[in-house]
């Protein structure tokens, strides 16, 4: 049971965007579009920001600390009092993050799918659930996502299209109209929810190569923004953002819109067969995060004896902690932010203080042994296609200037936005467009760059292998 | 807590000590402590919530005191 457990980098992306997508999708539209009206579609860039930075801390984590995950790190470098107490505190979160969503969970069921189900009971059931996944490693809980996600990504991607004929942009309008303090509120918000990727250091274990883990996790992070922000703009543009701002649910209400033809008039039970799913995975992989904290206190890697008993903790906290739907709303999208602001820092700060101290290791660097990509890095040089043959000549480093210089154009057509757009509506319309190509066109470019990453990763590989075997040879 | 849940939860506790006894006994000893102290807590927040005895969560604290505060910081914002 202690062996180690990979996955790959496409599993780390999908498992930390559904974590964060699923999330957000629940609870976090009312409030982004309570605090700022029609410009709630362009908040994502903040929790961009910020989770693009906790991806660069793990980085340097990894770097340094190679097949270790954050709690044996905080272990290793500040001893078992000290490092026990950071492990505490990373625990105290993830604890507060289950208890959010189990019970988000529970309140979405049964306000509009099972009104008539006791709470008690659908919350058992999700117990039960996390507790089968629990019990195996997060392996099992990456490849089922990796059934889940294509079909929760698409869905969502495709909403547009899908509401197509109940959509007004007139709704939307004027966007960045109402200055810069609605966005800027907005933006610190999401931040609440994209520190949620702090979680991906649980894991860091899973892949060896530090720059695999980096380029992971910053395709995540921003493929969740740009699905977060079609949904919210869907949101915004279908429901308005005044009705919106009052119902509680109201991806629920969007989803319930959809009227393909008259026969496919109730596709919110075909959307939600996905959706739930993909929220339930996302509550697996923090629950297998907080077994991973709860045993590193001894030591050990195998969590298998103490996850039902967790289970049950988790279930009966879940019911103790909250009392009504408000307090839930209030703490899931209000108070995520102030435990984020004052856990994080608490957690990752003593843990750089202390790793810069360490050299980073070349073993971190190194492609994985297990590699499960390796028959599709020979097809974009094999490929004829044009723009194919483009994007793999292309090196890491040029697709992360693309990247960055994408995002810095996204914040900088804001600022312009929200200076200029009050008075020239024009402005406004055309920096939020703008904001929203970057955005879409980011997605690509960081997908291109954890390609790259792992294709220079495998070549690399095979380079010293091939040099062994004609060392071997001669 | 209705009494049909209570029942169940209580079923499935005692279930799972009696699976996870085993598995224990194979463990070091701060693993059979943590297990037993966990175990206990359960029991604790069965209790309290089977006789309904008021208990302040942290998460309420932070639902009626930190919510509110930054949805007043955040909400004259947005109007």
């Amino acid at each position: 049971m202690d062996r180690i457990r990979e996955i790959n980098s496409r599993q780390l992306t999908w498992l930390v965007s559904v974590m964060i997508t699923a999330g957000g999708l629940m609870s976090l539209p009312k409030s982004l579009i309570e605090v700022a009206s029609l410009d709630a579609w362009v908040s994502e860039i903040g929790g961009v920001l910020y989770g693009g930075m906790i991806a660069f801390v793990l980085y340097q984590l990894a770097m340094r600390f190679p097949g270790k995950n954050l709690f044996e790190i905080a272990r290793e470098l500040w001893g078992p009092v000290i490092g026990g107490l950071i492990n505490g505190l990373m625990l105290l979160y993830l604890w507060t993050i289950l208890l959010r969503d189990a019970r988000v969970f529970t309140d979405f069921i049964i306000t509009l799918l099972l009104p008539r189900t006791p709470s008690d009971i659908v919350l058992y059931l999700l117990i039960m659930l996390v507790i089968y996944y629990g019990r195996s490693s997060i392996e099992v809980t990456a490849r089922v996502n990796d059934f889940v996600f294509p079909a929760f990504g698409f869905l969502l991607a495709a909403l547009p299209l899908m509401l197509a004929n109940e959509l007004s942009f007139q709704r939307v309008e004027p966007m960045l109209g109402h200055g810069a303090l609605p966005v800027i509120g907005s933006n610190f918000l999401t931040i609440g929810w994209f520190g949620d990727v702090i979680i991906a250091g649980c894991f860091l274990n899973t892949i060896r190569n530090a720059k695999v883990i980096y380029h992971s996790l910053r395709h995540a992070v921003v493929l969740s923004a740009a699905l977060l922000s079609i949904i919210l703009f869907m949101i915004i543009s279908v429901l308005g953002s005044k009705i919106a701002g009052r119902i509680l649910f109201n991806t629920y209400s969007l989803v319930e819109q959809i009227h393909i033809t008259d026969f496919l008039d109730r596709m919110e039970l075909l959307v939600f067969s996905v959706w739930i799913p993909a929220y339930i995975l996302k509550t697996c992989f923090i629950f297998i995060a907080f077994m991973h904290g709860c045993t590193s206190f001894f030591q050990s890697r195998d969590h298998a004896p103490i996850t039902r008993m967790s289970g049950w903790f988790l279930m009966l906290t879940t019911l103790l902690s909250f009392d009504s739907l408000s307090e839930t709303f209030n703490f899931s999208n209000f108070g995520a932010i102030a435990i984020a602001l004052v856990l994080h820092p608490l957690i990752l700060v003593p843990l750089i203080i202390r790793a810069y101290r360490h050299k980073p290791k070349k073993k971190a660097l190194e492609p994985p042994d297990e590699v499960h990509y390796g028959s599709r890095r020979k097809q974009p040089k094999q490929a004829g296609s044009l723009l194919r043959n483009m994007l793999h000549q292309r090196t890491l480093r040029s697709w992360r200037i693309t990247s960055n210089a994408l995002l810095g154009t996204a914040v900088a057509l804001i600022i312009v936005g929200v200076l200029f757009g009050p008075m020239h509506s024009i402005v406004g319309t055309t920096c939020s467009l703008g904001f929203g190509f970057c955005l879409l066109f980011a997605v690509l470019t960081t997908h291109m760059e954890r390609l790259t990453v792992v294709n220079e990763a495998f070549q690399r590989k095979m380079r010293r292998k091939k040099n062994k075997q004609s060392d071997g040879a001669a | 807590m209705s009494s049909l849940f209570a029942v169940l939860v209580l079923i499935s506790y005692v279930y799972t000590l009696y699976r996870d006894y085993a598995l224990i006994q194979q463990q070091g000893q701060a693993m059979r402590r943590f297990y037993v102290g966990l175990s206990a807590t359960v029991l604790a927040c069965y209790l309290v919530l089977y006789f309904k005895i008021p208990v302040l969560m942290p998460s309420q604290w932070v639902s009626n005191t930190v919510g509110p505060y930054v949805f007043s910081l955040l909400r004259p914002v947005g109007g």
